[in-house]
């Protein structure tokens, strides 16, 4: 196993705004980036939020340190409620798609 | 100090000095003392005096939940009581106080001294024994035949106390539990009510509470028969439903506690005045969600929200050709209307509802 | 965690969680099922008959997309016979239309319908860049929302097509119901769950054939399916703010997801109960319902809870908030309407439903444009003739048809903006 993660977040729905326009990220994390803890979605999310974003304003990504009500969370294309939420660990390869629902259309 | 020529005067009696905001006007403690009081009974207006009273005295029941509104209610409606025996010896109808101890008050070690002081200050009234939440299984005729509709059956040797605890604990979430608890809450009142040959049921809500309680039934599939459920009258249970306080806000009712010079409502209104952590919104029911979303939007924007039950209390409750049956469980009226969204049921679309969160 | 099978077929792995009921589902399955159910809502209210041309409202965002896509699936899989048109308006604003109308040229081509596309500039002589310049970001929103709504129904005449479908979906039918409640708005209440409207007096009626689609699952099904959507921000439209409708079902659906469906069958209940003297009370169809394909703006001209506590504040003080030329109705009274400010269920007196601003309208014609309207000049001419004059109208108020542009988009605020910077 290497010591770092390779895995490729996604943001649509509107989302890729806060994040230059950019639709897919491959990031690279290292895997004892959390105090030696397994990396979590939940990890991901502040990562996300600290290193990624673009735009100031947090709280259209975040609210109250979760992940806000009206953003669908996918991991590898299921729903991350399967997978056990923020507390789903990261995998190698993995694919975190974040799509926002809350749009005119 | 203001100089005198821009003193600060109640609006009302333009004598004395003004201190408090009601509504966009400046009173004074008296004034506003008044217009709550006036709010109050103009409600009370049907169980004023009748010419010919017969025997029996009119009984009224009155929960109280411990909380600041049902006393200050308690403290209006005794105040009037004692204008009426100064006046003419007697009162319009007899008070019956009940206090229902729920699940969760347990933790409460105040509980019961706090219950027996308010029947010391108020002693003119019959005060019920405070009651366990499980003593509908005991007073309610139907409750137990009524619950096999939810799929909850009380289990051979089951006490009373064990069997609640159990039924509360197969809900399997938050909002189903709050739901059921409700309506058992609800249909032990109605019990107790009728066990002490009362007419009226008088609740505490004020209009800041039944704004939350209209916009939680509508959220949980109840909107239907929620306009007979605040109605001043005749209810589904066979008995009258009252609400004295639906004209003033929960921030009046709070301010008044504060100054009535009654020290058992002071003491209320503090405690209810400290903030309790707002917890995880999974952990959060429907109502407790609402009543928070009231009382934050109700500071800043009152009108809208006493709108709610003003809108809500249009809604025709009497409408026969699109009310079915009455909900065996929670003794609502079923509404038919069309939609794709509730087959047929014995039960009412919220019962059913919280019927699919009970796992028994 | 263990991975969950499907609980339809058994056999594939579960990937999608329905918020109606929690059922844990494949994505194939999911797809079959979605599918399956907008055809029963279709086949159980009668929405369509045999030959019928039929216009989608096309914005080329989510909504409209997966509406277009079903429909065509469903249409050729159970033989609907039905004339499939996608209808697109271009509002005329830089930068926002135009991405989203090469959305809807692509989506044209891959569903293989024919397109139409309406501008304001055809229509009405100004495009929104031109509205804008002339009147500032400021109620530009109104204007917008009027002018779409005639659009849409202008667009179809002009085709011939009676009939136009939106992607109105549940959540955008829970937020309506929740706003007409705050807003004590009994009238729309009662027609705000109609799966179709329609009047009288008009020829094209609308259906919502996404009424009980969850917004999260349309957004499951684009995903799944890989449909081709463009999402984005009016760039004329502010931030939006807390507590709102949107904000509020949102959280309700965290809480317990069925909360929208229930809030629609709600809905759809006290629709039942409103009075028939004030449901009666109904506009034509031009004017009942707010765009579901709507610029997706979260404009709120600041704050449209505020607008409305004022509104109701002013209501309370008597005269009537309508600023077009109106059929004549009698003056309020302030007195009777201080006096009781609550009305009880046995109190039905007219003092009550006076707040719930009933105009006995009489559907007729707009004596400038034609086009059909309870006023003697409909809206949009009103709103027109103040642009032309190089004047603004004195005050957008929230009028009875002001108050769609309003919901529209009040319906779409919620915490997320995401605006074009």
């Amino acid at each position: 196993m290497t010591d770092t993660l390779t895995i490729t977040v996604e943001f649509t729905g509107g989302l890729e705004m806060l994040f230059d326009n950019i639709n897919k990220h491959e990031l690279t994390l290292s895997r004892t980036a959390d105090n030696g803890n397994p990396l979590t979605v939940g990890y991901l999310v502040k990562y996300i939020c600290e290193q990624l974003m673009k735009d100031s304003r947090k709280e259209l990504f975040v609210l109250d340190g979760a992940v806000r009500p009206g953003i669908l969370v996918l991991i590898n294309d299921s729903d991350w409620e399967l997978e056990g939420e923020d507390k789903y660990e990261l995998q190698n390869r993995d694919n975190i798609l974040f799509v926002s629902t809350l749009h005119g259309g | 100090m203001a100089d005198p020529a821009t003193a600060d005067l109640c609006v009302d009696c333009r004598e004395r000095d003004a201190t408090l905001d009601v509504r966009n006007r400046r009173l004074c403690t008296a004034c506003f003392m008044r217009y709550v009081n006036s709010k109050v009974l103009k409600r009370m207006e049907s169980y004023r005096y009748k010419a010919a009273e017969g025997d029996e005295k009119r009984r009224l029941l009155l929960p109280v939940s411990g909380g600041v509104s049902s006393l200050v209610l308690l403290q209006i409606l005794d105040a009037q009581h004692t204008r009426q025996l100064a006046k003419r010896n007697r009162t319009a109808y007899d008070l019956v106080v009940v206090r229902v101890v729920v699940p969760g008050d347990e933790d409460s070690p105040t509980l019961m001294g706090d219950y027996k002081e308010l029947g010391h200050r108020f002693s003119m009234h019959s005060f019920h024994p405070p009651l366990p939440l499980h003593e509908v299984f005991h007073m309610d005729d139907h409750i137990e035949r009524d619950m096999e509709h939810v799929g909850l059956r009380r289990e051979p040797g089951e006490t009373d106390a064990a069997f609640l605890d159990r039924a509360l604990s197969c809900a399997t979430s938050v909002t189903a539990r709050a739901d059921l608890q409700s309506i058992l809450q609800q249909r032990l009142i109605v019990s107790v009510a009728r066990q002490q040959n009362c007419e009226s049921v008088l609740w505490g809500h004020s209009d800041s509470r039944l704004a939350a309680l209209v916009l939680a039934d509508v959220a949980k599939g109840r909107g239907g028969s929620v306009s007979s459920t605040i109605a001043d009258g005749p209810s589904t249970h066979g008995i009258n439903y009252n609400y004295p306080l639906r004209e003033l806000f929960k921030a009046e009712l709070q301010s008044y506690a504060q100054v009535a010079s009654e020290p058992l409502l002071e003491k209320a209104a503090h405690s209810e005045g400290m903030t309790v952590p707002l917890n995880s919104i999974r952990h959060t029911s429907i109502d407790s969600l609402l009543r928070t979303y009231i009382d934050s939007q109700g500071e800043k924007y009152p009108g809208i929200m006493a709108n709610v039950v003003r809108t809500a209390s249009k809604l025709e409750g009497q409408q026969a050709s699109v009310f079915g049956a009455t909900c065996p469980v929670c003794v609502r009226p079923i509404v038919r209307s069309e939609g794709l969204l509730h087959p047929d049921s014995v039960l009412c679309y919220g019962c059913d509802r919280m019927r699919q969160d009970i796992k028994s | 965690m263990p991975p969950s099978i499907c609980e339809v077929c058994k056999d594939a792995r579960a990937a999608v969680i329905r918020p109606k009921n929690s059922q844990k589902i494949c994505k194939q399955c999911f797809l079959t099922v979605f599918e399956r159910e907008i055809h029963e809502t279709i086949v159980a209210n009668n929405l369509f008959h045999r030959g019928e041309r039929v216009a989608i409202g096309a914005s080329g965002g989510k909504d409209s997309t997966v509406l277009a896509s079903v429909l065509k699936t469903l249409n050729e899989r159970h033989d609907y016979g039905l004339d499939l048109v996608l209808l697109s308006i271009d509002e005329g604003i830089k930068g926002y239309r135009d991405d989203s109308l090469e959305t809807v040229k692509r989506n044209a081509l891959q569903y293989q319908m024919p397109l139409e596309i309406v501008g304001y500039d055809q229509l009405y002589g100004w495009t929104m860049d031109q509205v804008v310049a002339q009147v500032g970001k400021k109620g530009n929103c109104t204007y917008c929302g009027v002018f779409r709504r005639q659009a849409l129904d202008r667009g179809a005449a002009k085709l011939g097509i009676k009939h136009v479908v939106t992607g109105h979906n549940a959540d955008d039918v829970a937020e309506t119901v929740m706003m007409n409640l705050l807003r004590g708005d009994l009238p729309r209440l009662a027609r705000s769950t109609s799966i179709v409207t329609s009047s009288a007096a008009s020829d094209i009626k609308r259906s919502k054939p996404l009424k009980y689609a969850y917004e999260k699952e349309i957004v499951l099904y684009a995903h799944h399916k890989k449909l081709d959507y463009f999402s984005t921000e009016c760039i004329y439209s502010p931030e939006a703010f807390r507590g709102s409708a949107r904000t509020l079902i949102k959280d309700l659906e965290k809480i317990r997801p069925s909360s929208i469906l229930d809030i629609v069958k709600s809905g759809e209940d006290m629709a039942a109960l409103v009075p028939p003297e004030v449901s009666g009370s109904i506009s034509c169809a031009a004017e009942a319902e707010g765009e579901a394909n709507g610029c997706g703006s979260r404009n709120t001209n600041g704050d449209s809870m505020d607008l409305m506590e004022k509104q109701i504040a002013a209501n309370e003080a008597a005269a009537s908030l309508e600023t077009e030329i109106k059929l004549p109705t009698a003056p309020a009274e302030p007195a009777a309407r201080d006096s009781a400010p609550v009305v009880s269920i046995h109190d039905k007196k007219s003092k009550g439903r006076r707040k719930g601003k009933i105009n006995k309208q009489v559907m007729g014609q707009c004596e400038r444009c034609g086009y059909m309207s309870s006023q003697q000049v409909c809206k949009a001419c009103s709103l027109l003739e103040g642009l032309n004059k190089s004047r603004p109208q004195t005050s957008i108020e929230v009028g009875v048809e002001d108050e769609e542009g309003s919901t529209t988009l009040m319906r779409q605020i919620a915490g997320i903006v995401i605006s074009a910077g």
